[in-house]
């Protein structure tokens, strides 16, 4: 990020906790999605070709595969087709194509995609043919080998079924009751089915007859299925963020006393969310290089092993050395956790004090039992009595401690009564001694009632809800946008809006008379916000010059240097002169001109 | 003296010139050059501290009820100490220096200087709409502070010779080719792809912005939440004097005040709180019984130095020619933004903005919050999160209100509530009324960061005594740590009864087969951010798998995952044993199932199986297994699980499908086939049974 003012000293100090460091991320915590495409005749039919059902669903799959490839680029992606003559799959179930298997989607694949739905559909009869002799027992069970087969460990198993017939199996009990068998042992496993339906041409879509059965919901109270459309329409939603699974950042004991204590889970609820790494790719063959890094006495060049080396910062020309677990000793104050210091009212949170991003903590029962109880009485109380709670925060037993102030938080529901904010503390970093700078304000004249009235018009009519939900990082998305365009060979990214640029013709046209009041009653009449201010005395730049010129049409060069009148000329007027009698000088000073002058007429001074 | 003088002459990067005398006046001096001394100093800006034994102090009245100790360790002083003694008082009151005596100076100098920062300012003009621009500067207010210094990696036999670091990078075959720095290019994964990006593309494609700070509109204060904070300081901004002349003129002027000597006379006491080297001032060694805010303190002086700075102000302008007009001119923007300031802090609001530190630099979202003082006016940005930043996770309910439902069994009772109260009312760390004594406790202003103390600590005893194990932990900094000793004994007893009232119980880690995983990921997140472990997307057997390495046997909750990781156990070769328990589990299965209810289960441990023997080349243990089996299920009225067996084609393996089979794929169609046949008939109806069982249900 951008630094205010100073530049970092040398490379970064590695006290820091590693905010990002995510676990999940590297040990597999991946999800898996398919999509069944039921590729029935129907699916192809519709008066308005954008508008076929296959076509809808294949645009889902790609905005679908793009959002993932952003948000958790680990996920994992496959297609099964079904009801196609052509049949591919490893159990060789008739009329199932597997389309795409489960893997980690990238821009092939979305090409492929795009490719259907540009031209492929027309002719999906003549390559993949259809069929309705198909089983939706063996097509889940194909959905279930695909994740079961999967090299990757899968967190979450989510199957998405596409389709516009509403009862498959209208005549066969048989293939209705093992349908239902296999949902069901999809469910037991962990495999969420949802189902897509779409609506053929003025017919609607019979969920009881025959998938009702299949779909598993958590909440046994749901008894419709929602509108499909709403669905289509988030799966059609273009969204370039990163998501983050919830995840404690860290479980760490809470102690009031050396015998009493609970337990939290830290969570961190805001971070800068930064551009992904860059990796070192081979030009040639675009293959991804490995990094090795080796350290080595410059001298010699003998490469240095790790018990080599110690670490040292100088003083006074003299290195201070100290062994690598002396260094670590050194920041080890206690064992993690967070302790009670005391309480101090809520005002004492000095607004200004901001030196790290908060974090978040809630009760963690699974590592002490009763820490909800302790924890929820500690937060009612300091809700109740408007204070906040002071504590000695040491993250991990290797990072020194800190003093945080634990802000108690409500828990507060919008009117759909989703959780906007949830209870618990905020986690507030409290600077020390050594974060504050000495800042020097200078007397400066305050403003009249009747400006700070005139002001306050202003505010009012610019006054928004502010909410950071509104404002995409633009570096992030134009980021996104390129590597999108590179990857998908596009001529040029998608178009984006840069929500953080004021809307300049709104701000005029809502406040442009009352801004123009307001510098009217503030502002000299002639003032130039900026401009500097010359002292009286001193000219413009190009009166100046004019100044110069003026004085050269009179001057005679030989003739001034041969009166030693050179030394009443200005200096820009000498440099003029210069430049125009080509005459080299040796310096820029009054002297060195003259001089040069006089060399040059051979006059001595 | 002179030494000092020739050295910082000419020199213009000092920003303070400091003289520190240590001396127990016992040496003869000569007094002719006093007066040198005495303008020397005062002409060069020099601050003069003196330690050394207590001088008499009976002309200072602010000081008569220290504690007169006798510095001098009992020793009567000479009359050579005597005459030094006075001498020095004529110097230090000339110069107005500091004296401290050694048994001050030695607990101040325990705490550590931090790097004091030159206020450096950002200037840029403040833009609302197209129309509206007020220059202003911005000063660093609070910034996380680093140490001065990083550790830098030096080599251990011996510290002066360098210690270069190479990074290299390599093709992922074999030798591990070393790839040239022109043979790469950066690149970004999309997906699986790799997207390289030249430095052109990059630069290309870069988001443009250009120095600013846009308001984007203004906002009620309560929208900006103060856990969104993001950054890691605080801004102040004040409006740029239009007229940069006057503006150099008078922070030359106020540079000039703050370090002439005349100028300290007046400030020198007043300002300690601020004073750039705090550990020298005796007020600092009393870190807890710190008896005055500072606030209170420094009101005073700066209101000293309103005034001073409007006399010098009223002499400047005399000398310029237009006055009133200029006056209103070179204070445009801060009348400006002084309006707009007191309207924000009216209508209790904020402004938001985009703010770009340099060109191309990301821009940032922040506000500008209004801070008015009875000396100054600023706006403090602080910097909030983009959508992107915020993570919205969903906690479940607590019982804080009567009418929360979830979570209900965790609600306190009201005697853990009174106590809960008990503890906050005696555990207030903040200053009472009326109290003067116990001013707040952990005030961040005047707590200074441990860690830094330590590592100064530590670099102090190593440069001494390379070889001697770090000191202990200084108790100055140990004291941070401790409640203060009042509140300590006034919690004793609701701790007591918190003890009493509450249960809490460490919960023993499960021993399921999964904690080997759980266990793993655990330790990570305590450690220190372990190496990057790349797990290989096609490799079979990263660190998940050591995690799993614990199953020990086919369970029947995930057999087919239990049965992978078994025979993929590195450090042992586990088939037979998991082939064993596989088949036993599959049995297990298909005879436990009512019905055809956990048939799909089976079947897909019998294609794992399968699928497993075939690839580990031992077919015959699965030949084995399936002969028997169709007796089994046969026998034991599971005849419809055969069937779905033949269903998935999941019969002997053949010597197609594996070399080491002694199977033929005749023989193998044959043991599938003779059933089928059988079958035909029967099997509709056995499908109706079923469902009626299903029915049933």
């Amino acid at each position: 990020m951008a630094d205010f003012g100073f530049a970092r000293f040398g490379d970064d100090d590695d006290n820091e906790e590693d905010d990002e460091f995510d676990p999940g991320l590297r040990f597999g915590n991946r999800d898996g999605l398919i999509f069944v495409v039921d590729c029935n005749k129907e699916m192809f039919d519709a008066e308005d070709e954008e508008e076929c059902p296959f076509r809808v669903c294949m645009r889902c799959i790609k905005t679908t595969m793009q959002n993932k490839i952003i948000s958790s680029e680990r996920d994992m992606v496959g297609v099964i087709f079904y009801g196609t003559e052509k049949t591919d799959n490893p159990s060789d179930f008739k009329n199932i194509y597997i389309y795409m298997n489960l893997e980690q989607p990238g821009a092939e694949r979305i090409l492929e995609i795009e490719n259907m739905i540009e031209n492929g559909y027309k002719k999906f009869g003549t390559k993949y043919g259809h069929n309705e002799h198909y089983s939706i027992s063996e097509v889940l069970w194909t959905c279930a080998n695909m994740f079961s087969n999967s090299s990757q460990k899968i967190n979450y198993k989510r199957v998405l079924l596409f389709t516009n017939n509403d009862d498959p199996h209208s005549s066969s009990l048989q293939l209705q009751r093992q349908a239902r068998t296999k949902a069901n042992d999809l469910n037991e496993t962990g495999i969420d089915l949802e189902l897509m339906h779409m609506q053929k041409q003025g017919q609607t879509f019979d969920v009881s007859k025959f998938w009702k059965d299949l779909i598993y919901t958590a909440d046994d109270e749901l008894t419709e299925l929602p509108d499909p459309s709403e669905k289509l329409e988030e799966l059609l939603t273009r969204v370039r963020t990163k998501d983050h699974k919830k995840r404690a950042f860290r479980r760490v004991p809470f102690s009031l006393s050396d015998d009493i204590k609970f337990s939290v889970g830290v969570y961190n609820l805001v971070r800068h969310c930064t551009k992904p790494y860059s990796i070192k790719l081979d030009k040639k063959t675009n293959e991804e290089l490995k990094s090795h890094s080796k350290t080595y006495l410059k001298e010699t060049g003998e490469v240095l092993m790790p018990q080599d080396l110690k670490k040292a910062q100088t003083y006074g020309g003299r290195k201070i050395c100290f062994e690598n677990d002396e260094v670590t000793e050194i920041k080890r104050f206690d064992v993690s956790g967070l302790k009670l210091m005391g309480f101090k009212p809520k005002n004492r949170l000095k607004k200004f004090h901001n030196v790290k991003p908060s974090s978040f903590i809630y009760p963690d029962e699974d590592s002490i039992s009763g820490s909800t109880t302790m924890f929820t009485a500690l937060l009612t109380k300091c809700i109740d009595r408007g204070v906040i709670a002071i504590c000695q925060y040491i993250p991990g037993k290797n990072n020194p401690p800190r003093f945080v102030a634990l802000l108690p938080q409500k828990e507060e529901l919008d009117e759909h009564k989703v959780q906007i904010t949830p209870p618990g503390f905020h986690v507030i970093f409290l600077p020390f001694a050594d974060d504050f700078r000495k800042v020097t304000f200078e007397e400066a004249p305050r403003a009249t009632t009747e400006q700070i009235d005139k002001a306050k018009e202003l505010i009012k009519k610019l006054q928004f809800k502010f909410n950071s939900e509104s404002f995409e990082n633009p570096v992030l998305q134009n980021h996104w946008r390129n590597i999108e365009a590179l990857a998908l060979d596009r001529d040029e990214a998608d178009e984006m809006t840069d929500y953080t640029m004021p809307n300049e013709a709104g701000i005029q046209k809502r406040a442009g008379k009352i801004m123009d009041e307001f510098k009217d009653l503030v502002f000299p009449p002639d003032y130039e916000p900026g401009v500097k201010r010359k002292a009286p005395t001193s000219e413009s730049a190009a009166a100046k010059k004019q100044k110069v010129a003026d004085a050269m049409v009179e001057i005679d060069v030989k003739k001034e240097a041969q009166a030693g009148r050179l030394n009443k000329l200005t200096v820009p007027v000498l440099k003029e002169l210069i430049k125009k009698e080509k005459i080299t000088a040796n310096g820029t000073k009054k002297a060195d001109l003259i001089e040069a002058i006089n060399d040059h007429y051979g006059i001595a001074a | 003296m002179d030494h000092l003088v020739q050295a910082t002459q000419g020199k213009k990067g000092f920003a303070t010139k400091r003289l520190i005398l240590f001396s127990n006046f016992s040496q003869p001096f000569t007094d002719d050059q006093v007066d040198t001394i005495i303008d020397g100093i005062k002409n060069s800006g020099t601050e003069l501290n003196v330690i050394g034994p207590q001088l008499n102090e009976e002309d200072d009245d602010d000081d008569t009820d220290e504690p007169t100790i006798d510095n001098n360790f009992g020793k009567e002083k000479s009359p050579q100490m005597r005459a030094g003694e006075a001498m020095i008082k004529h110097i230090l009151s000339e110069v107005n220096g500091d004296s401290y005596s050694f048994l001050e100076a030695l607990p101040a100098l325990s705490y550590f200087q931090a790097r004091q920062v030159r206020q450096t300012a950002w200037k840029v003009q403040m833009e609302i709409g197209t129309d509206l621009k007020i220059p202003v500067c911005g000063y660093t207010k609070i910034k996380d502070f680093k140490l001065k210094q990083s550790w830098k990696k030096v080599y251990a036999k011996d510290s002066e010779s360098e210690v270069g670091n190479l990074r290299t990078q390599h093709k992922n075959d074999e030798e591990e080719t070393e790839v040239d720095p022109e043979e790469q290019v950066d690149g970004y994964r999309y997906g699986n792809t790799l997207v390289p990006m030249s430095s052109d593309d990059k630069e290309n494609m870069k988001y443009r912005a250009v120095k600013c700070l846009k308001i984007l509109g203004f906002t009620k204060s309560e929208n900006i939440k103060r856990h969104h904070y993001l950054g890691d300081g605080t801004i102040a901004f004040v409006a740029d004097k239009g007229d940069e002349a006057a503006a150099v003129a008078l922070s030359a002027l106020i540079n000039a005040l703050y370090e002439t000597d005349s100028v300290m006379c007046l400030l020198s006491k007043a300002l300690k709180p601020n004073d750039p080297l705090p550990e020298l001032s005796p007020l600092i060694a009393s870190y807890f019984k710190r008896p005055e805010e500072v606030e209170c303190k420094i009101m005073k002086p700066l209101e000293e130095i309103k005034d001073l700075f409007k006399l010098e102000i009223v002499a400047k302008k005399k000398d310029e020619k237009s006055g009133d007009a200029m006056f209103k001119d070179k204070y445009a923007a801060a009348v400006a933004l002084s309006a707009l300031i007191n309207a924000l802090y009216e209508t209790d609001s904020v402004m938001v903005a985009r703010r770009v530190y340099a060109a191309n630099s990301a821009p940032r979202l922040g506000c500008l919050l209004p801070v008015i003082k009875t000396d100054y006016e600023c706006l403090y940005w602080i910097e909030l999160p983009f959508m992107e930043d915020l993570r919205q996770f969903t906690f479940g309910s607590l019982p804080v209100t009567d009418d929360v439902q979830t979570n209900k069994k965790f609600k306190p009772s009201a005697d853990q509530l009174k106590v809960m109260d008990d503890l906050i009312t005696n555990m207030d760390l903040s200053k009472k009324e009326g109290d003067e004594d116990s001013a707040e406790v952990l005030k961040p202003k005047l707590t200074f960061n441990p860690y830094f103390q330590r590592t100064y600590q530590c670099l102090l005893s190593k440069a001494l005594k390379p070889n001697d194990p770090l000191p202990e932990l200084s108790p100055l900094i140990a004291s941070y740590f401790k409640r203060p000793e009042e509140v300590e004994c006034k919690i004793m007893k609701p701790l007591e009864e918190i003890k009493d009232l509450f249960k809490l119980e460490i919960v023993a880690k499960k021993k399921d087969e999964k904690s080997g995983d759980a266990m793993f990921k655990d330790k990570e997140e305590d450690g220190p951010a372990a190496k990057k472990v790349k797990i290989d997307d096609d490799f079979e057997g990263g660190l998940e798998n050591i995690g799993r390495a614990k199953i020990t046997e086919v369970g029947s909750v995930t057999p087919v995952e239990d049965f992978k990781a078994l025979i993929n156990y590195r450090d042992e070769d586990l088939f037979d044993k998991a082939c064993e328990q596989m088949e036993k589990t599959i049995e297990k299965i298909v005879m436990d199932s009512f019905g055809p209810q956990f048939y799909g289960k089976a079947s897909d441990c019998l294609k794992a199986y399968r699928e497993e023997c075939i690839k580990n080349s031992k077919p015959d243990v699965y030949n084995k297994f399936i002969r028997q089996f169709k007796e089994t299920l046969i026998s034991k009225a599971k005849r419809d699980f055969w069937d779905q067996i033949v269903l998935d084609k999941q019969g002997l393996i053949s010597k197609l499908e594996c070399e080491g089979s002694k199977v033929s794929k005749e023989e193998a169609d044959a043991l599938l086939a003779d059933d089928v046949k059988k079958e035909g008939s029967q099997k509709i109806e056995e499908a109706d049974d079923a469902d009626d069982l299903l029915d049933m249900m």
